[in-house]
C-alpha cells in the first residue's frame, strides 16, 4: 500500500471542484428541452388534428383538457430525468439483462414467436387471425411477467444487499433513484418488447406472403383484405400500446414492492392486472356506461354497486392498452384511442410513482 | 479483568509497529491535529433515534440524545458494542435515517443534501455490489453517478485499486467471485473515489486477514495525512486506540466517554519493578508495607505497585534494601479498559 | 418537506382524479359507437347498430361473462331450439387462468381441439357444449360457428335415424313406423333449427364477414329447404360484404362435408341469388338477376330482348343454335343463302349471338355463366312463366310439361332445320342423328327441376284460387304429385321435400307408386325424367280424393 502513496498524493493535490451542487450539463439540457419540445408538437398535433380518427369513431373524437395530463407527465418525467437517474436506469437495464431467467424468458419468448405461425393449426381457417391474437397475446404475457418478476425486485434487493448505502451516501437523490430506476425498468422492458416484437412481426409477414402466395399478393390490399402494411403498422400499435401497460404494472410493481414483501407484490400485481384488464366490466357493472341513448344503466345496487365503482375509480385501466380484438377484427388502431390511452397510463403512473416517492423518501435503511 | 499481561504488551507492539510502517507520511508538518485543533464538521445535537415498528406505538430507542462533533482532519472513532447505537449514529450522519429528535449537521448543512454527497465516503459494513460487474464497472458506475467525464472515471478508478492493492488480475472478474477482504478493498476503493473530505467507514478491519487489517489502518492513517477527516466505526477497539484521534464510546444509545484517546486512558496506572538479589528479609518487610510482589522463574522478584507515589516509595525501599533494580515496566491502561469499565458502569 | 410531502400527496390524489376524469364512459369510448340521438333510428337498424357496436370493441371486454350469464336465456328469436347448454367441465386451471388473462381466443382453441377430439371419437354429443363454449368464448370464431351450425344440420340430422326409438325398417309395425318417423322428423327439425340459429347468432356477432350470412342462407335452403324471400336476403347480405368476392370458401359437398373451393373475383353470392330465385321460382326475379345485376343491363332494354331472343332461339334450335350462326358466317354466297332459306331470320339471330358473346365476355369472361343461365331460362321456362303472369295458368302447365318433355310441339321444334345445318356444315349421319338425341335428353334433364317446381306452384296457385274443398284438395294433390316428383329425382332436393310433407302431413297424401315407379325406370336410362308425361287433369283427381277423406 505504501506502493500507491505518490498516487494518493498526486490526488490530493488535485484541484477540488468549487461547485457544490452536481451541475446538469448543458449538452444533457439542451437534449431535455428538444424531447420537450417534441412532447409539446405531439400535444398540439393531438389537439388540433390527431383527436379525430380518419375512421370516423366518434365517441373517442372528444378531446378534454384531461387529455393534457398525459402529456404534463411526459413533460415532468423528462425533465426529472437527471444524468444521475440516467445513470441508475442505465445500471438497472445492465442488470436486468444479465439475469439469468430474464434471458432465458426472452430466449423462449423469441423461439415461440418465430415458431407462432406454427401453432396456426389450432385454428384451421382463421390463421392470420389466430397469429395475430396468439403472437400478440404470447408477447404481452410474457413482457407483463418480466415487468411484474423485475418490477418487484428493482428496490427491495439493493436494501437488503445495502448497496443503496452507497449510492444513497453518493450523490443521489431518492427520487432520482426511484425513477432511475423506474426508467430503467421500462427500457428493459421496451427493449424486450421490441425484440420479441420485431421477431413477430417478422414471423407474421413471412407467414402472410406465404399463405397469399407472394409479396405482391400480399401487399394488395381489398376491402376486407388489408394488405400486409396495415396488418404491420397495426401490430406495431398493438405492441406500442402494450408499452404503455408495462410502463403501469412496472410503476405498479415498483410502488408496492416499496410497501410489502415481494411475494405479496407479486400477488398483489397479479390480482391488479387481472382486476385493471376488467375494468370496463367494472364499468359496466357501477353503472358508469352509458347505452346508445345516452342513459345511464344500472346493473348492480347498493353498498356493492359502490363497492364496484371504487375498484373502477382505483384500479388502472389495463384493457385500454388491449386491442387485439380490433386487430383481429381487421379494424384500424387510431391515433386519439392510442393517445387516450397513453395519456390515462401515463397519469396512473406519476399517481404510482409519487406514492412511491412518498413511501421512498421517509423510507429508513 | 480477564486481560492477560502478554496479550497487553502484544498490542503495544502492534502498535508501535503500526506507527512505524505509517511513518513515511507521518512527518512533522502532517502530525494529526489533537483536540481542539480543527473546525468543527460534523455536530450532532442531542440526537435520538427510535425505531418504530409499522402500527405500534412502542418502539426501539437506538440512541437517546448524542451529542458529538467531529473536527477537520482529525480520525474520529465511533465505538460501542454490538447494537449500542454505532450504525445508527452513521446512519442519521448519512441521512440514511431520520432522527427522531436533536440535530445532525455535516459540513454545516442537512445530512441528506446532495452538495455534502460530494464531499464525503461512505465504507459500510460489508459491502455489497452489483455481483455481476467487474471492479472497474462498478467503480465507473459510482464514477457515473458524480458525473465524472470518461476519462476522469477510468483515471480515478484504476489509481483507487491501485490504492486499495486489489491484484491486477483480479479487477476484471466478476465481483461475485471475490473473497470478503476483495470486496472490502473494492469498498473502500469506491468510498475513496470522489477524493472525499471526509470518510465514513463502517467496520473497516471486519473480514480482513491480519495483513489486510494492517493496510486497512495503514490507508486510515495515509487519509488523515492528507488533510481528510475520519470517521470510524468499530468494536475492535484496539484499532481503534492504534489510529483514532478522538473517541466516543457509546453504549445503548447513550455517550459513555468521549475525548482524545489520551484523556480516555489517563497516564500509566500499573508499575512493575524487577529486582534482583531481594533476600526473604525484604520480601517479608516488603509485605508488611503492602507491596505485592512475586517470585519470577529466574530468582528475580517482580513488585506491582499502582500509582507513580507508590512506584517513587518502591524504588527507594528496593534500594534501600540492597537489592539490585532489573526492570521497571510502566502500564497505562487500554481503550477496552476504559470500555468495559463505562460499560460496566452503565449498570451491566 | 412536509409541505412538499403534502402537496405531492395533493398532486396525485388530483392526478387519479384527471385519471378518472379524462375518459368518461371507456367501455363507450372503446366501442367507437356513434352516438345515436333516440327515435332516429328504427328498432331493426337500432339493432344493426348495436351489432356493429359489439364487433368493434377494443381490448379484452368481459363480455362473455355476460354471454355466459345469458346463455340459457332466449336465442335469437327469443326462441332457443334446443341448444346445448354450456359445459365448461374441461376447463383446467390453465384454461381459467387463460380465461383471467384475457386469453379467452386461445382457450377457446383449446377447447375447440377438444370438440375436434370428440368428433372424430365420433362422440357427437359430447361435442355440443363444447362448441357452445367456444363461441360463447370467441364469438369471432367464424369457423366454430360454421361447424356448430353444419354439425348441428347435417351430421346430427343424419346421426338421427339410427338413434334407438327412431329407427324404421320393414319388421316396424305401420303404426309404430307412422309414430317413429314423425318423431323422427320433429328431432331432425329441431336439429336444423339448431344449425339456423348457431348461424343467427354467428351472424349477429360476424356482421361483415360473408360466410355466416351465405352458410345461414345455404342451411336454410339446402337442408332446410326453405326457398323464401328471408333465405334470399341472407343471400343478399353475405354478397354485400366485403370480403364475399374473395376468398376461399368452405361449400358442403355431396357428401354433406366441407370442401374447399376457391371463387376467386366471381360474384358466387350473385350468382347463388339467381339460381335460388330459379328454384323459387321466380322466373322474372332470376332473369333481373342475372341481367340487370350481373351483366349490368338494366338499362339496355334492347340487349336484354337479344338476349330473351337468344334464348326463343335455343328453344326452337337446341342449346346448339349457335351453329346455325357459325355454318352462316364460315360459309360462301351459296350457304349463306341456304341457311337463310332455312331460318330465315338468321340475321336476327347472329345479333342475338353476338349480343350473347358480348355479355359473356363481360368481366373476363366471369359474365359468361350469368349470360348461359339467362339464356337458358329464357329458353325453357321464360314462355311458360310469361303464361302464368297473364292469368293463363292451363297453357303454361301445358308448355313446361311439354318443355319437360321435350315434346316437339313446344319445345326444340326447329330440331330439323338444326339437322340440315349440320348437314350443310358437312356432318355425317350418324353423328347427326346422335347430336340430335343428345340435344332432346339434355334439354329433358335440365329441365325437371326447375319445371317441377313451376308446375307444382302452378298447382298450387290454383289450389288457392279454389274454392270448393274437394278441388282444392286435388289441387293440392296435384301439386304435392310434382313436389314429389322432384324429391325423389333429387334426394337432395329439401325445398321439394319440405313442400310434400306439409301436404303429407294436412291431408295425409302418400307418394304414388307409379311416380315412385317412373322415377326409377327412368333413372335406370340415364337422365331422370321425373316430369308428368301428360297434363293432369283435375277431374281425375277430384275422383282421387274423394275416394279418401278431406
Amino acid at each position: 500500500m505504501s506502493a500507491s502513496s505518490p498516487a494518493m498524493n498526486q490526488m490530493a493535490a488535485a484541484p477540488r471542484p468549487a461547485d457544490e451542487r452536481i451541475e446538469i450539463p448543458a449538452s444533457w439540457r439542451i437534449g431535455q428541452a428538444i424531447i420537450s419540445l417534441v412532447i409539446v408538437a405531439m400535444a398540439v398535433y393531438y389537439y388540433t388534428i390527431g383527436w379525430k380518427s380518419p375512421s370516423g369513431e366518434t365517441e373517442a373524437n372528444t378531446r378534454t383538457v384531461f387529455d393534457a395530463t398525459g402529456f404534463l407527465v411526459l413533460l415532468g418525467l423528462t425533465w426529472l430525468t437527471t444524468p444521475t437517474a440516467g445513470v441508475i436506469a442505465l445500471t438497472t437495464f445492465q442488470e436486468a439483462l444479465r439475469r439469468r431467467w430474464m434471458t432465458a424468458l426472452l430466449a423462449f419468448g423469441l423461439v415461440i414467436v418465430a415458431l407462432s405461425s406454427f401453432f396456426t393449426w389450432m385454428q384451421p381457417g382463421e390463421e392470420q387471425k389466430f397469429l395475430r391474437d396468439f403472437g400478440l397475446g404470447f408477447i404481452i404475457i410474457l413482457t407483463i411477467l418480466m415487468a411484474i418478476f423485475l418490477g418487484v425486485a428493482l428496490v427491495p434487493p439493493e436494501i437488503e444487499r445495502r448497496t443503496i448505502f452507497t449510492i444513497l451516501s453518493k450523490p443521489v437523490t431518492r427520487q432520482e433513484f426511484l425513477i432511475g430506476k423506474f426508467l430503467g425498468l421500462c427500457w428493459t422492458l421496451f427493449v424486450n418488447l421490441a425484440l420479441m416484437g420485431l421477431m413477430f412481426l417478422i414471423s407474421y409477414a413471412i407467414f402472410k406472403i406465404r399463405i397469399e402466395k407472394g409479396l405482391g399478393a400480399a401487399m394488395s390490399s381489398a376491402e376486407g383484405h388489408p394488405g400486409l402494411i396495415f396488418d404491420i403498422s397495426n401490430i406495431t400499435r398493438a405492441l406500442m400500446l402494450q408499452m404503455g401497460q408495462l410502463a403501469v404494472l412496472s410503476a405498479l410493481a415498483l410502488m408496492l414492492s416499496l410497501v410489502v414483501s415481494s411475494i405479496t407484490a407479486i400477488v398483489f400485481c397479479f390480482v391488479i392486472y387481472f382486476g385493471g384488464q376488467a375494468s370496463s366490466y367494472w364499468e359496466h357493472l357501477s353503472g358508469a356506461e352509458k347505452d346508445e341513448h345516452g342513459d345511464h344503466v344500472e346493473h348492480v345496487k347498493g353498498p356493492i354497486q359502490g363497492l364496484v365503482k371504487a375498484a373502477y375509480f382505483v384500479l388502472p385501466r389495463l384493457d385500454r392498452f388491449d386491442v387485439r380484438e380490433r386487430l383481429v377484427n381487421d379494424m384500424p388502431v387510431a391515433f386519439n384511442y392510442m393517445w387516450k390511452a397513453f395519456g390515462s397510463g401515463l397519469t396512473y403512473v406519476a399517481v404510482l410513482l409519487a406514492i412511491a416517492y412518498l413511501i421512498f423518501s421517509d423510507r429508513e435503511f | 479483568m480477564p486481560t492477560a499481561e502478554t496479550t497487553t504488551v502484544a498490542n503495544d507492539t502492534a502498535i508501535n509497529s503500526a506507527m512505524n510502517g505509517a511513518a513515511p507520511n507521518m512527518n512533522a508538518e502532517s502530525q494529526p491535529p489533537r483536540d481542539g485543533a480543527g473546525e468543527i464538521i460534523i455536530q450532532t445535537t442531542d440526537l435520538r433515534k427510535v425505531y418504530r415498528a409499522p402500527f405500534t406505538r412502542e418502539g426501539k430507542t437506538a440512541l437517546q440524545g448524542l451529542t458529538i462533533d467531529v473536527r477537520q482532519g482529525e480520525i474520529f472513532g465511533l465505538v460501542g458494542p454490538n447494537g449500542s447505537g454505532k450504525t445508527t449514529t452513521l446512519k442519521l450522519l448519512l441521512g440514511l435515517i431520520k432522527p427522531t429528535s436533536g440535530q445532525v449537521s455535516v459540513f454545516g448543512r442537512g445530512p441528506d443534501d446532495v452538495a455534502v454527497k460530494k464531499r464525503i465516503g461512505f465504507l459500510p459494513d460489508g459491502p455489497y455490489f452489483y455481483d455481476y460487474l467487474n471492479s472497474y464497472e462498478v467503480l465507473d458506475f459510482y464514477g457515473r453517478l458524480f458525473a465524472y467525464s470518461a476519462e476522469e472515471r477510468a483515471r480515478r478508478s484504476e489509481q483507487m485499486l491501485d490504492l486499495v492493492a486489489l491484484n491486477k488480475a483480479d479487477r476484471k472478474r466478476p465481483i461475485r467471485t471475490y473473497s470478503k477482504g476483495m470486496m472490502q478493498r473494492v469498498g473502500l476503493a469506491q468510498a475513496l473515489l470522489n477524493d472525499p473530505e471526509l470518510l465514513f467507514l463502517d467496520e473497516p478491519t471486519t473480514g480482513l486477514d491480519p495483513i489486510g487489517a494492517r493496510q486497512m489502518k495503514d490507508t486510515i492513517l495515509n487519509v488523515r495525512a492528507m488533510g481528510k477527516t475520519v470517521l470510524l466505526c468499530s468494536h475492535l477497539l484496539a484499532d481503534v486506540q492504534a489510529v483514532c484521534d478522538r473517541v466516543a464510546i457509546i453504549s445503548e444509545g447513550q455517550l459513555m466517554k468521549f475525548g482524545t484517546v489520551p484523556e480516555l486512558v489517563g497516564p500509566s496506572q500499573r508499575f512493575e519493578v524487577f529486582a534482583a538479589g531481594v533476600s526473604d528479609g525484604t520480601l517479608a518487610e516488603a509485605g508488611q508495607k503492602g507491596y505485592r510482589y512475586d517470585r519470577q522463574s529466574d530468582g528475580n522478584v517482580a513488585f506491582h505497585v499502582n500509582s507513580s507515589e507508590q512506584l517513587d516509595e518502591l524504588l527507594t525501599f528496593v534500594r534501600d534494601a540492597k537489592a539490585r533494580t532489573v526492570d521497571v515496566k510502566g502500564y497505562s491502561e487500554t481503550l477496552e479498559d476504559v470500555f468495559i469499565r463505562s460499560v460496566k458502569s452503565d449498570g451491566r | 418537506m412536509e409541505q412538499k410531502k403534502i402537496l405531492l400527496g395533493g398532486a396525485a390524489v388530483l392526478l387519479l382524479v384527471a385519471y378518472n376524469g379524462a375518459q368518461p364512459g371507456l367501455r363507450a369510448m372503446r366501442t367507437m359507437s356513434p352516438v345515436v340521438p333516440e327515435g332516429q333510428l328504427s328498432k331493426d337498424e337500432l339493432t344493426k347498430v348495436k351489432t356493429v357496436v359489439r364487433r368493434q370493441r377494443y381490448g379484452p371486454s368481459l363480455e362473455w361473462l355476460d354471454r355466459l350469464t345469458n346463455a340459457s336465456a332466449t336465442g335469437i328469436d327469443g326462441t332457443k331450439f334446443g341448444a346445448p347448454k354450456l359445459d365448461f367441465r374441461m376447463l383446467s386451471s390453465l384454461m381459467l387462468a387463460g380465461l383471467a388473462s384475457g386469453f379467452k381466443s386461445q382457450v377457446a382453441n383449446l377447447l375447440w381441439m377438444k370438440s375436434d377430439e370428440y368428433w372424430h371419437k365420433g362422440m357427437l354429443t359430447r361435442q355440443n357444449p363444447i362448441m357452445e363454449a367456444v363461441v360463447t368464448l370467441d364469438p369471432q370464431f367464424l369457423e366454430a360457428w360454421d361447424t356448430a351450425g353444419w354439425h348441428w344440420s347435417y351430421n346430427i340430422f343424419a346421426d338421427l335415424p339410427v338413434q334407438p326409438g327412431l329407427t324404421v325398417d320393414k319388421k316396424t309395425p305401420p303404426e309404430e313406423k307412422t309414430r317413429r318417423l314423425k318423431a323422427l322428423r320433429e328431432k331432425q327439425d329441431v336439429a336444423i333449427n339448431t344449425g339456423l340459429d348457431y348461424y343467427a347468432r354467428g351472424t349477429q356477432m360476424n356482421p361483415e364477414k360473408y360466410l355466416l350470412w351465405f352458410k345461414f342462407g345455404w342451411t336454410r335452403l339446402e337442408k332446410a329447404g326453405l326457398n323464401d324471400d328471408e333465405t334470399i336476403n341472407l343471400y343478399r347480405e353475405a354478397r354485400k360484404q366485403s370480403d364475399a368476392r374473395n376468398q376461399e370458401m368452405m361449400v358442403p359437398g355431396p357428401d354433406g362435408k366441407p370442401q374447399s373451393s376457391t371463387v376467386q373475383g366471381l360474384d358466387l353470392m350473385g350468382r347463388t341469388i339467381g339460381h335460388a330465385y330459379e328454384r323459387m321460382p321466380d322466373i322474372a326475379k332470376a332473369l333481373e338477376m342475372y341481367s340487370d345485376d350481373l351483366l349490368r343491363l338494366k338499362n339496355q332494354p334492347q340487349k336484354k330482348a337479344l338476349l330473351n331472343d337468344a334464348g326463343r332461339y335455343w328453344a326452337k334450335y337446341s342449346s346448339l343454335y349457335s351453329d346455325i350462326a357459325d355454318v352462316y358466317n364460315k360459309g360462301d354466297a351459296v350457304d349463306k343463302a341456304k341457311v337463310k332459306q332455312l331460318v330465315p331470320d338468321v340475321e336476327h339471330l347472329l345479333a342475338a349471338q353476338a349480343a350473347r358473346v358480348e355479355a359473356g365476355a363481360i368481366d373476363k369472361g366471369a359474365g359468361s355463366q350469368p349470360t348461359g343461365a339467362f339464356v337458358s331460362i329464357s329458353a325453357r321456362y321464360k314462355p311458360a312463366w310469361d303464361l302464368w303472369q297473364a292469368g293463363k295458368l292451363d297453357q303454361a302447365a301445358q308448355l313446361l310439361i311439354g318443355v319437360m318433355n321435350c315434346d316437339p310441339k313446344y319445345h326444340l321444334q326447329g330440331l330439323p332445320v338444326m339437322e340440315k345445318i349440320w348437314a350443310l356444315r358437312g356432318d355425317a349421319p350418324e353423328a347427326i342423328k346422335a347430336e340430335v338425341a343428345k340435344q332432346i335428353e339434355y334439354e329433358r334433364e335440365s329441365s325437371q327441376e326447375i319445371g317441377l317446381h313451376m308446375l307444382a306452384k302452378i298447382f298450387e296457385a290454383k289450389m288457392n284460387e279454389e274454392t270448393d274443398p274437394v278441388r282444392q284438395k286435388a289441387w293440392a294433390r296435384m301439386a304435392y304429385e310434382q313436389w314429389c316428383r322432384a324429391r325423389e329425382r333429387d334426394s337432395l332436393n329439401f325445398q321439394a321435400r319440405r313442400r310434400s310433407t306439409v301436404y303429407e302431413d294436412k291431408y295425409g297424401f302418400t307418394i304414388p307408386d307409379e311416380i315412385l315407379k317412373q322415377v326409377a325406370d327412368s333413372r335406370k336410362l340415364g337422365a331422370v325424367v321425373a316430369a308428368p308425361p301428360t297434363l293432369p287433369k283435375i277431374e281425375d283427381y277430384v275422383k282421387k280424393v274423394s275416394q279418401t277423406p278431406v
